[in-house]
């Protein structure tokens, strides 16, 4: 019987799909109070049948295609609410959590008391490769979580300057772009 | 009487029809009332023994282009949705990145 238990919680504990990062069950409530909920969910096997709909012509979609390309998920909920106050420090807890392992390390974390406005980036190393990707952003009326799951070149991040609106994140290692003349 | 005459009267005498003529008459004619459609003579045409493996054959292949047809159209639909997730993705994941540098480069405070 303590068997079967402890084979249940081993069960419960691995990634649902790959997924490394498991958004908690309160984000189910968040949905429902949200006023908009973008819910993205893209395992290994969609991301490859979405790499085979992206054209190389078009600058965009060729830059997704060479990003995504190894990626074991990419994982994406945002929240946006009425008004302020609706998701609470506890939500965001209860995801930072997981990220205590010492593979994850945050690269940026923004506290804004203006505008209130935190986010923080977080990537997971192996070595000197990049494995994982790790945002979550928290403004008054929006919650945003992203979890990209498998190699990332640092450079690609910057590399995807203005394409998306992606900026260029300066990364530890990562060779800084050539400036045009 | 001419002779002629006798021929003539012998000739065009008249005769009883055979027996079951008047049923006979009336069983085609209701038979010709209830000819088989042109599907059906078709149909019976192609389950003769030449024509049988071929129909056959050639109901197998429509049917497998329209199980083909369905499927693919099916796959084009869901790559589609997720070539749009995935730029949804991006685009979210870009403008988070993007706020967290304004405030890392000080242009958003």
């Amino acid at each position: 019987m303590k068997i079967g238990w402890t084979v249940v919680l081993l069960a419960a504990a691995l990634p649902v799909n790959g997924q490394e990062i498991k958004f908690p069950a309160s984000f189910d409530k968040l949905a429902e109070k949200a006023v908009e909920t973008v819910d993205v969910t893209l395992d290994s096997s969609l991301l490859q049948m979405a790499g085979k709909f992206l054209s190389k012509e078009k600058t965009d979609e060729a830059k997704a295609k060479e990003l995504i390309s190894g990626l074991k998920g990419i994982y994406v909920r945002s929240f946006t609410f009425e008004k302020e106050g609706e998701y609470s420090r506890e939500d965001v807890e209860s995801i930072l959590s997981q990220l205590k392992s010492p593979s994850w390390s945050r690269i940026v974390g923004v506290r804004s008391k203006v505008k209130g406005e935190n986010a923080d980036i977080f990537l997971k190393r192996e070595g000197d490769a990049v494995m994982g990707l790790f945002l979550i952003a928290a403004e008054p009326k929006q919650l945003t979580v992203v979890s990209i799951s498998g190699p990332i070149k640092p450079e690609q991040l910057s590399e995807l300057g203005g394409q998306f609106g992606v900026p260029e994140v300066e990364v530890e290692g990562a060779p800084k772009k050539q400036e045009p003349k | 009487m001419s002779r002629l005459e006798d021929e003539l009267r012998q000739a065009l005498r008249r005769e009883e029809p055979p027996a079951g003529f008047a049923g006979r008459v009336a069983a085609r004619a209701a038979q010709q009332e209830e000819r088989e459609p042109w599907w059906a003579a078709l149909v019976g045409a192609l389950s003769r023994p030449p024509w049988r493996w071929a129909t056959a054959l050639a109901m197998c292949l429509l049917i497998l282009a329209g199980v083909t047809y369905q499927r693919e159209r099916q796959r084009r639909a869901e790559g589609e949705r997720a070539k749009e997730q995935l730029l949804l993705a991006l685009q979210i994941t870009s403008n988070k990145l993007q706020m967290a540098q304004e405030h890392v480069l000080g242009l958003r405070r």
